[in-house]
């Protein structure tokens, strides 16, 4: 049976490791548009 | 911006998480990698937006101010890698390296012909419009400088063509995410405020499984001369 304590520090965990997904998922779409500003790929009528 | 092209972008740190997880990682490894300013990168992307799509703004930073858009784009790409790559680890920082040499032969290739030179050959040859010019590139042609630093590779399946610069800016990137998400937790540090949520908080230890060094002045137990 958990706690009150137990219940918050297992919240408490979720919340930090949703915040350490999407800082993840931030920086891979940050490098995601490296190739569309300083990449130059031809991109026309394709 | 089509499917196609979002395709070719968003591929090189895609597969680099596939790669992450079959090699055992996770995108919690990237938990204690500190990528600062991530705002520069949005800006230059913004910045790309407006040379593409939006004219006025293009000829009023071209034109009237004077400032080529695709200088300012690489300046600030640059400059976020500049703020970011001595805080990186060693590997991660070689995959860094990767992505600002892709950059820099991206842009000399630029510098020396004012647009990024395609082969017209290679992209009728994939399907694409050759002998269009856009804001970004040119037919290559007879009086093109460093041709071989152009877009010259095909990407059948994407219908495009990209340049080496391109393929090290890719390779990079998913290096990157790769060596990001196969971090230990002994080398991913949670920060004190991380642990405790105390922006004020001391670590008792400076890694996991460390023993705090004590403070000036203080005995150590077995120290202490028997009573």
């Amino acid at each position: 049976m958990s706690t009150a304590a137990d219940q918050e520090g297992n919240l408490m965990t979720r919340t930090v490791s949703r915040w350490r997904i999407a800082y993840a998922i931030c920086t891979i779409a940050g490098l995601a548009t490296l190739l569309y500003t300083i990449g130059a790929p031809f991109n026309h009528g394709g | 911006m089509s499917i196609r092209f979002l395709l070719l972008t968003i591929a090189p740190p895609l597969f680099g998480v596939g790669l992450g997880y079959l090699l055992r990682g996770r995108l919690a490894g990237f938990r204690g990698l500190r990528v600062r300013a991530l705002w520069l990168v949005w800006l230059a992307a913004a910045v790309q937006f407006a040379q593409d799509s939006v004219e006025s703004v293009r000829h009023v930073v071209e034109d009237v101010v004077g400032v080529p858009m695709l200088a300012l784009i690489f300046a600030i790409v640059l400059g976020w890698l500049a703020v970011n790559l001595p805080g990186w680890p060693g590997v991660i920082r070689a995959a860094g390296l990767a992505i600002v040499l892709g950059a820099a032969l991206n842009g000399l290739a630029i510098a020396a012909n004012g647009r990024m030179p395609y082969d017209p050959a290679v992209a009728a040859a994939v399907g694409g419009q050759s002998g269009v010019e856009t804001p970004k590139n040119e037919p290559a042609g007879a009086g093109t400088r460093l041709g071989f630093l152009g877009d010259t590779i095909a990407v059948p399946g994407l219908r495009k063509v990209v340049s080496p610069g391109d393929v090290l800016i890719s390779v990079g990137a998913c290096t990157f995410v790769v060596l990001a998400m196969r971090r230990r937790p002994e080398q991913s540090v949670p920060t004190a405020e991380e642990v405790t949520h105390d922006p004020s908080a001391v670590p008792a230890a400076d890694r996991p499984g460390r023993v705090h060094g004590g403070q000036p002045g203080a005995v150590a137990l077995h120290d202490r001369s028997p009573v």
